[in-house]
């Protein structure tokens, strides 16, 4: 299961990574820092899953998600932004965003769902 | 001292307004010329009342000599009566009637006072005592009487004179030609007759004594020197009235020649005591002398002094209409100058403060136009380089203005733009390592074995966990407070309908907003100042309008966006300006301004309170 981390801080993607590490079968394809970026990595790798920063270094979080559903429908997209208002899960939803976290206080269901996404995973039993 | 002595009529003519000024002006020039008029009519008029009062006493003046020349001749007819000449008896008594009708004529012409007057009544006795006793009494007695009462007459005329002031006149030339009517004539004329009854008797007689002869000889040398003295009057008469010279020389010479001829005859017949004449002829030649100088008398020294003296009183008068005529003219003359100067001033004055007022008024190009050359032209002058000084003033206090209005938007946007890169700088720095510290705090405690030894650790942890919590929760809440991300990544319709739902958690107080159109994507600098009106409105609300509710209604369209906040409120009094008092609404305006949009406030009747922008999206920002 290929995961893709959409991300400007280092600190963090460090963190998410080690945090990760322990769900089996799950690769981190790559990372990007900015919106132009990042879709272009994910045109390219078609990871399974995308991690997703909405403040990013230049451009915003919600046009990747955007591109994303609107060529990838099937990606899935975890929201993971300190930007938590409500206009901001609405805005998401609507976007096609699978989950919607805050960075700071919800980050550990980051994980449970990734761990339940890769168990059900069929190519995740290979690995 | 000049200026000291004026002071008091300074500060008199200060206190007066100009119309009160001219009319001061006007009354004392208009008495000045009346006092000048009245005083001029009084020295004028103190020359025509004597001279009226003259003509009345020459008009007595022939009156009384007409009782004179017959009273004269009633002398001589007695004389001759009482001389043995019977023949007169009848003219005699037709005289005596003549007479009684010349004196009752003359009282008639009297005024009271002198018919009333002790003289008159003794003449009139005398001359009643005469005409009924005179036939009784011898000729010389009569004779003495008749000539007394000629006497009493005389000197009656001359208290007359006196009183009509023909005694003393002021011009010489009139003065010696009413002596000689009034005096010297009929003192010579007196003579005459004397010499006529004389004469007259003692031809009657046919006898002539020597006393008579020297009495006769007498009265011809008083005739005589009574003519020199006539002809020297004469002469000073004519020397003053060369225009009369003429017939005053006739006057004379007639006089003259009539009385050396019956001088001639009393010479010869009488004194040399041929008694050829008859005394009727005797009588008739004397008084056809006498009369004809009577005669000259009556027609022509009496008119002449009477044309004299009217032309005198024409003169006077003329003087006078003369004197009024000119002083009116001059008075007019006066009056036409100070209306003129009253006009020119008051409307010079009312010019300058016409100009003034509007000036007031707010009609800063308005300036004086005074087109005359005094003084107060050189004060509409100044007042129009004071109103161009003011005008420059008001238009560097103008740009001075404007250069603190575009500061002051220029700060309001400065500070936007510091507050964002701060909420930008916290959110992407300190917000991520915050984020980074929690997870890795996380991660930490995954590591540390669950045992009663690392029991307190993992609860230092946690304590760690909750106060990196609190940290984030300050964190995320100065950087909204600073500026709201969603205004810059949802919009401003998002922004706006977030703060609602913040404000309403906040106080309880319902708000909306409701999206009219939305054509999404506004620039920065609008939605920013758009929605911080939001937040100061909310604010302003919050603390005085007492609302319970507030409807925001937001339109975006082609051309512009506009915002409206409306609450129930309590509203704003009328009399209440909003703006100076809240510097954060104050700042908006300007910015608003800026971008060439306007802002209302606005109070209903019926409570509440709505603040209404409009921002223009074709015009281009000032700045």
């Amino acid at each position: 299961m290929n995961l893709f981390i959409v991300e400007d801080s280092v600190a963090v993607r460090k963190n998410l990574k080690s945090m990760l590490s322990d769900i089996p079968g799950l690769i981190l394809a790559g990372y990007a820092e900015d919106e132009m970026n990042a879709i272009e990595c994910i045109d390219t790798l078609l990871p399974d899953i995308v991690i997703l920063d909405l403040n990013l270094k230049f451009g915003h979080g919600i046009n990747v998600l955007k591109e994303i559903k609107e060529r990838h429908a099937a990606i899935k997209v975890v929201v993971l932004t300190n930007h938590a208002g409500e206009p901001y899960i609405s805005r998401c939803k609507k976007a096609g965003a699978d989950y919607f976290f805050d960075k700071t206080f919800q980050f550990l269901q980051v994980h449970s769902v990734l761990k339940g996404m890769s168990s059900c995973m069929p190519g995740s039993e290979v690995q | 001292m000049f200026k000291k002595i004026l002071h008091p009529a300074v500060i008199l003519t200060n206190r007066l307004s100009y119309t009160e000024k001219f009319t001061v002006l006007w009354l004392l020039s208009f008495i000045a010329i009346a006092v000048v008029a009245y005083s001029l009519f009084v020295s004028i008029n103190q020359v025509i009342r004597p001279s009226e009062q003259q003509l009345v006493g020459l008009a007595l003046v022939e009156s009384v000599a007409r009782v004179e020349q017959l009273l004269q001749q009633h002398r001589g007819l007695s004389s001759a009566v009482l001389s043995g000449d019977q023949m007169m008896r009848d003219r005699r008594a037709a005289k005596e009637t003549d007479v009684a009708g010349v004196f009752g004529k003359m009282e008639e012409k009297l005024p009271p006072a002198l018919a009333s007057s002790e003289d008159f009544r003794r003449i009139k006795a005398s001359w009643e005592q005469v005409r009924k006793e005179g036939l009784h009494w011898t000729k010389d007695e009569n004779f003495t009487a008749h000539t007394g009462l000629v006497k009493q007459i005389r000197l009656f005329l001359a208290i007359a004179a006196d009183e009509y002031a023909l005694s003393m006149d002021a011009a010489i030339g009139t003065f010696y030609l009413i002596d000689t009517i009034v005096n010297k004539l009929p003192d010579a004329l007196e003579h005459f007759g004397q010499i006529r009854a004389y004469g007259t008797g003692i031809l009657a007689k046919k006898q002539i004594t020597e006393q008579q002869k020297i009495k006769l000889n007498s009265l011809i040398v008083e005739l005589d020197s009574a003519l020199e003295e006539l002809q020297i009057n004469l002469e000073k008469t004519i020397r003053d009235n060369r225009g009369m010279q003429e017939s005053v020389a006739a006057v004379s010479r007639d006089i003259t020649g009539s009385a050396r001829y019956v001088i001639g005859i009393v010479k010869s017949d009488i004194l040399a005591g041929r008694f050829a004449t008859t005394p009727n002829d005797f009588f008739n030649i004397a008084t056809a002398a006498i009369d004809k100088s009577y005669a000259q008398m009556y027609d022509s020294l009496l008119p002449t002094a009477e044309a004299l003296i009217k032309a005198r009183i024409a003169r006077a008068k003329n003087m006078l209409w003369v004197s009024i005529g000119i002083a009116s003219l001059l008075f007019l003359l006066v009056a036409y100058f100070s209306v003129g100067i009253y006009y020119a001033v008051t409307s010079s004055i009312q010019s300058l403060a016409h100009s003034a007022r509007a000036f007031v008024n707010g009609d800063m190009d308005k300036r004086v136009q005074i087109n005359t050359r005094d003084e107060l032209s050189r004060v509409g002058d100044i007042f129009n380089e004071m109103a161009d000084g003011f005008n420059a003033l008001l238009d560097k206090h103008r740009k001075a203005e404007v250069a603190l209005s575009d500061l002051t938007a220029h700060l309001q946007t400065v500070r936007e733009e510091e507050k964002a890169n701060l909420a930008r700088e916290i959110h992407d720095d300190l917000g991520g390592t915050l984020t980074a510290l929690k997870m890795e705090i996380y991660r930490l405690a995954r590591e540390i074995p669950e045992s009663g030894k690392s029991k307190s650790l993992l609860d230092r942890i946690a304590s760690m966990s909750q106060l990196l919590d609190s940290a984030v929760n300050v964190t995320r809440r100065v950087i909204t407070g600073l500026r709201p991300a969603i205004l810059d990544d949802l919009g401003l319709l998002a922004a706006l309908e977030w703060q609602a739902v913040q404000f309403n958690k906040r106080t309880g107080i319902e708000c909306r907003v409701n999206c009219i159109e939305d054509k999404g994507k506004l620039d920065k600098q609008r939605s920013i100042v758009l929605f911080r009106i939001f937040q100061e409105a909310l604010t302003n609300i919050l603390r005085h309008s007492g609302a319970s509710r507030v409807e925001a209604e937001f339109h975006h369209s082609d051309d512009k966006v506009a915002l409206s906040i409306r609450d129930n409120g309590c509203g704003v009094p009328a009399n209440h300006t909003i703006a100076p008092t809240s510097f954060g609404i104050r700042g908006m305006t300007e910015r608003v301004e800026q971008l060439g949009g306007n802002i209302k406030f606005d109070s209903p009747p019926g409570g509440g309170f709505i603040i209404t922008v409009v921002l223009p999206l074709s015009k281009r920002e000032k700045t």
